[in-house]
């Protein structure tokens, strides 16, 4: 879902200043804006602001001086509650409420929303079920009887209850084992994908803000540095603390940020023939698109539905009218999705330099070769960027 | 020996007198307890003088011993239940209150974030969110405050407000030691059943979450 966002600003900060009353400036000057359906990552060192600015969204800060809209509405002259209750909230740690059960916590905008009590148990059902915790079975337990993950998967669901335009998220998995919180970001991911919400997250970890933001606005001392797609900021940082900050020089860390989508992939005269081709109408085609395993030429074949079946090596055919379906062998493949680290394991794990991009029907995104990560490199070296887009 | 014309049910009297004196007095100062301590824990009033001063007082008043309370009481308003009951308030809000206070400044930040960040009005993160959690402290600090009224309660009969102090101190100035634990021994069993079963409740309220 990464690209600009040409849509309406949804939340609209201008030049806002926070100084709180023991004198320190939390905010300087910040203008910015969040884009209808788009995920805004706020990175930072700690100290820097990006939290202060979350919660000037839902005015659990208020602005010293300058204005911040939401839907073109001042949020000064709304009801503070009535706002919130708009904008789901989730924070990191322990913010479920230990008195209540899961459901109950999940339950409480909806409640504050006077929603009928049909709907609410409807809706607590159907957001719990959204993170995987289905209401049966986890809606009586209490907060403490959850694991770590658990807790802030309700906490998502809670936020979600509401049905908010917006939501705010507070390094929502910053205390959580690795493990835990790849899987949580891939849920949070595929769940943005489903429910179209604008997010606004607060991360201190880059490689989160680079997979999770559709823009990331890096600050430093309460001021807005530079704010742009996580590949433009690898690309064209503004100064040396972006450069340092997001690891512009380095190209491995590079590697995890960069989606296989992103690359972009080959999509064109790739060597694929339907599973009823013969080895001698793949020796063709493979002929013609030139590409290569060393020295071993090769098909990828697909079933009438334009799923991928494999691979088939046509070095060793017996003749030229046996069907190629005989040597069909599982390919190797990535996610569009995927980081180009993630690619580049998997051709050291499986010993090949092409890569397939299939998407989660097994159909064909794309190829995916050694050269193109090559060339990437070079383009980064060289300062032209780190895709391979002209 | 004064002691054989004692019927338990003169016994059984005076406790009644004794537990109506502390009920009275613990109710007035539970309400007045919460509300101070709600009123001093308001976020909008953190930096304010008054709330500050008030918990300072209070908690000074903490110092000055129950007879000397229960003397000076007397002084404004004379003899009497009422002027009991009106002591020995004063001397179970400090505990009470102290409990309220920490019980809410107790609740850990985050929730509080939570709950305002999801859009509870104050009121209701007072009362779904605060209190609920400030419940177990607030209860222990009824426990210790009902458990010391009961005692002290026993020298409102100096002031004649009656309960089993009177029998305590007939006995005593009587050297009539029978007489002396016939109400010395009932204060003390109401003191350990209170603290009991107040104690029971705390711990269900504690174990539900």
């Amino acid at each position: 879902m990464s690209g600009v966002f040409s849509g309406e600003p949804h939340i609209v900060l201008e030049n806002v200043w926070k100084t709180f009353e023991s004198g320190s400036v939390a905010v300087r000057n910040l203008s910015l804006e969040v884009y209808c359906g788009e995920t805004l990552v706020l990175i930072g060192p700690s100290g820097c602001g990006k939290t202060t600015t979350l919660r000037l969204v839902n005015r659990l800060v208020e602005p010293t001086k300058g204005r911040i809209l939401f839907d073109g509405e001042n949020t000064l002259d709304m009801n503070p509650d009535r706002l919130r209750q708009r904008m789901g909230y989730v924070i990191q740690g322990i913010g479920l409420f230990p008195h209540m059960s899961v459901e109950d916590n999940v339950a409480v905008v909806p409640r504050l929303k006077k929603m009928p009590r049909q709907a609410v148990k409807e809706t607590v059902a159907r957001c719990l079920e959204l993170v995987g915790l289905p209401v049966q079975a986890w809606g009586k337990r209490w907060p403490r009887e959850l694991s770590g993950g658990q807790r802030q998967r309700v906490g998502v669901a809670r936020a979600l209850a509401g049905d908010p335009e917006v939501i705010l998220m507070d390094e929502p998995f910053g205390a959580l084992d690795p493990l835990t919180r790849e899987v949580l970001q891939d849920e949070l991911l595929a769940l943005r994908e489903r429910l179209g919400k604008t997010i606004v997250f607060v991360t201190h970890d880059i490689h989160e803000a680079m997979k999770m933001g559709d823009r990331v606005a890096v600050m430093k001392g309460g001021e807005l540095v530079q704010v742009g797609e996580p590949l433009a900021l690898l690309s064209r940082p503004a100064d040396n603390f972006v450069a340092d900050f997001v690891g512009a020089d380095n190209h491995l860390a590079m590697f995890s940020f960069v989606k296989v989508k992103d690359v972009p992939p080959r999509t064109e005269n790739l060597p694929v023939v339907g599973e009823g081709a013969t080895f001698g109408e793949a020796l063709d085609l493979a002929e013609r698109t030139g590409i290569q395993y060393g020295r071993r030429r090769f098909v990828y074949v697909v079933d009438a539905t334009g799923r991928v079946l494999g691979y088939a090596d046509i070095e060793g055919f017996r003749a030229r009218n046996d069907p190629v379906r005989a040597a069909v062998k599982p390919a190797p493949s990535v996610a569009p999705e995927s980081s180009v680290h993630d690619a580049l394991l998997r051709m050291v794990e499986n010993g090949v330099i092409n890569l397939l991009v299939l998407d989660d029907n097994r159909r064909m995104k794309g190829l995916l070769t050694f050269g193109d990560l090559n060339r990437l490199i070079e383009n980064q070296r060289r300062g032209e960027g780190c895709t391979l887009k002209p | 020996m004064y002691l054989e014309t004692l019927s338990h049910e003169v016994i059984l009297q005076l406790a009644l007198q004794h537990l109506q004196l502390v009920f009275c007095a613990c109710l007035a100062a539970f309400l007045l307890a919460l509300s101070i301590g709600i009123w001093v824990t308001r976020p909008s009033l953190k930096d304010r003088i008054a709330p500050r001063l008030v918990a300072q007082v209070l908690f000074l008043g903490q110092a000055v011993p129950s007879l000397a309370v229960i003397g000076l009481v007397m002084v404004v308003f004379g003899t009497g239940a009422p002027t009991a009951i009106f002591a020995l308030t004063l001397g179970s809000l400090v505990p009470m209150l102290r409990n309220v206070v920490a019980g809410l400044r107790g609740v850990p930040a985050p929730v509080l974030d939570a709950a305002r960040g999801n859009g509870m009005p104050p009121w209701t993160v007072l009362v779904r969110v605060e209190l609920p959690l400030a419940l177990p402290a607030i209860f222990a600090g009824v426990r210790t405050a009902v458990v010391i009224a009961i005692g002290t309660a026993a020298l409102s009969s100096q002031i004649g407000a009656g309960g089993l102090g009177s029998l305590i101190f007939t006995g005593l100035a009587m050297f009539d030691m029978p007489l002396m634990l016939a109400g010395a021994i009932p204060t003390a069993l109401l003191a350990i059943a209170a603290d009991k079963v107040l104690g029971l409740a705390e711990t269900r309220f504690r174990d539900k979450w």
